[in-house]
């Protein structure tokens, strides 16, 4: 049986989202617990002592933190259903290589591109837009990174089409129009029941928005 | 079937070092190749286009690259002595150590022998808070981070076995205190003693030269 698992999460976490879409995909009931970010759970500090943040999956009471690995680890015990990761070792290592470049990169930039400023920050919006036709050339004609099936890659970086609208409006420049074959992949994931209910709302990620860039005291 | 294995490697890269003892004691056979990274063979920008680094994994002609991920894929291919957990539970524990070090520790030392006198202080203290959940929390009182053997996450904290000693020197400053650290200091001392990695370790003094020439080099660019 799935034993008790609960997802320590925040609506507008793009790291939470993969956790979401991933037990969906195997079927898993769980139970959702919201943390009101930025002001954190004395359970998110005692499940996360290290890092105290979202997502933190917890099955049978034990913790797993970082998104990435709790992809993995669902991955492997619920490894029946939908499986994530491809069987091949090799196959395996590109996945785990293109959804680090996904942290890397898309994530790292894509922060820049509201955080920075001048320079700094038009330089990030010409790299992020760099790394998303990077991902298209890794694409090319699949329908999925992970193939002819939605995979680990798909589950790093579909989230971020939530926050496009954020870094967009903040960022004063348009993502889709520079990167089509991107936008496709997106429109073809979000037909997926367990992306469309696991992404939160762009509008409503632009609100969770303003109020973190408030938070970190950025104009 | 081409089952050739080469590795592209930069001897003084704590990164290459983690494949090669990886290879090694899963008693792997393979080439090594050396790479000079000013200059770049045709055959590395092929094989890692994206990221341009060493170390890159080369197995039947396919190029794997970053360290963590040929780790995790040597383990796959060749599953005799473990370096992860069976257990799934275990094995993202074991996870989320390297990729603490990974982040944390990258920092740490970055900021401690990279960044310059000013704010020296607070980089050693970042450092020893560092090592010290460490040591508290990822080795406890285990002999190797991996229990009576060694595992990956020994494999990714032999920076601080084998690297740090150079840095140490070149800062003047003393990270690794047997009296601060004991089980830390106790694990370096394990970890250099055990026989593949006491055969496989760069010359100190070479990478001490080695360290100094790039510190320098550093310092003196305007910033």
């Amino acid at each position: 049986m799935d034993g008790e698992v609960i997802l320590l999460d925040a609506y507008a976490s793009m790291f939470g989202m993969r956790l979401r879409i991933a037990l969906a995909e195997k079927g898993v009931k769980y139970e959702y617990r919201e943390e009101n970010l930025p002001k954190k759970s004395p359970f998110l500090f005692q499940m996360n002592p290290i890092h105290k943040k979202v997502p933190v999956l917890i099955h049978n009471g034990k913790p797993i933190c970082e998104s990435l690995i709790a992809l993995q680890y669902i991955d492997e015990v619920w490894h029946d259903k939908n499986p994530l990761l491809p069987s091949d070792p090799y196959k395996r290592a590109q996945a785990r290589l293109w959804a680090d470049f996904v942290d890397q990169k898309v994530h790292t930039l894509g922060r820049k591109t509201w955080s920075a400023k001048g320079e700094e920050q038009e330089a990030a919006k010409k790299e992020f837009i760099e790394a998303l036709k990077v991902l298209e050339g890794e694409l090319g004609e699949k329908p999925y990174f992970g193939g002819e099936e939605f995979g680990y890659v798909d589950v790093a970086l579909i989230p971020f089409y939530s926050w496009f609208h954020a870094y967009e409006t903040c960022g004063n420049f348009k993502i889709g129009t520079q990167c089509p074959k991107f936008v496709a992949w997106t429109k073809r994931s979000m037909q997926r029941e367990s992306v469309s209910k696991s992404l939160a709302d762009p509008e409503k990620v632009y609100d969770f928005f303003l109020i973190l860039k408030k938070h970190f005291g950025v104009e | 079937m081409d089952n050739e294995v080469k590795l592209h490697g930069f001897w003084p890269s704590p990164f290459v070092y983690r494949v090669i003892w990886a290879l090694k004691l899963k008693g792997i056979e393979y080439d090594y190749i050396e790479e000079d990274l000013a200059n770049k063979s045709e055959l590395l920008l092929r094989y890692n286009p994206v990221y341009k680094k060493v170390p890159v994994l080369v197995h039947a002609g396919k190029p794997i690259s970053e360290s963590l991920v040929i780790l995790e894929y040597i383990e796959e291919v060749w599953p005799h002595n473990p370096l992860l957990p069976k257990d799934p539970y275990e094995r993202s524990v074991a996870r989320f150590w390297i990729n603490f070090a990974t982040d944390k520790g990258r920092s740490a030392v970055r900021s401690l022998f990279w960044g310059g006198e000013d704010g020296e202080k607070e980089a050693a203290e970042q450092m020893f808070n560092f090592l010290k959940i460490i040591e508290e929390q990822a080795l406890g009182d285990k002999k190797f981070f991996g229990g009576n053997s060694i595992n990956m996450v020994d494999l990714i904290f032999a920076w601080f076995a084998c690297w740090i000693q150079p840095m140490e020197q070149l800062v003047g400053i003393k990270v690794l205190e047997p009296s601060r650290l004991p089980r830390l200091h106790a694990w370096v001392k394990n970890f250099k003693e055990e026989p593949i990695i006491k055969e496989n370790l760069p010359d100190p003094e070479r990478l001490l030269e080695y360290y100094t020439r790039m510190r320098s080099n550093r310092m003196s660019k305007p910033n």
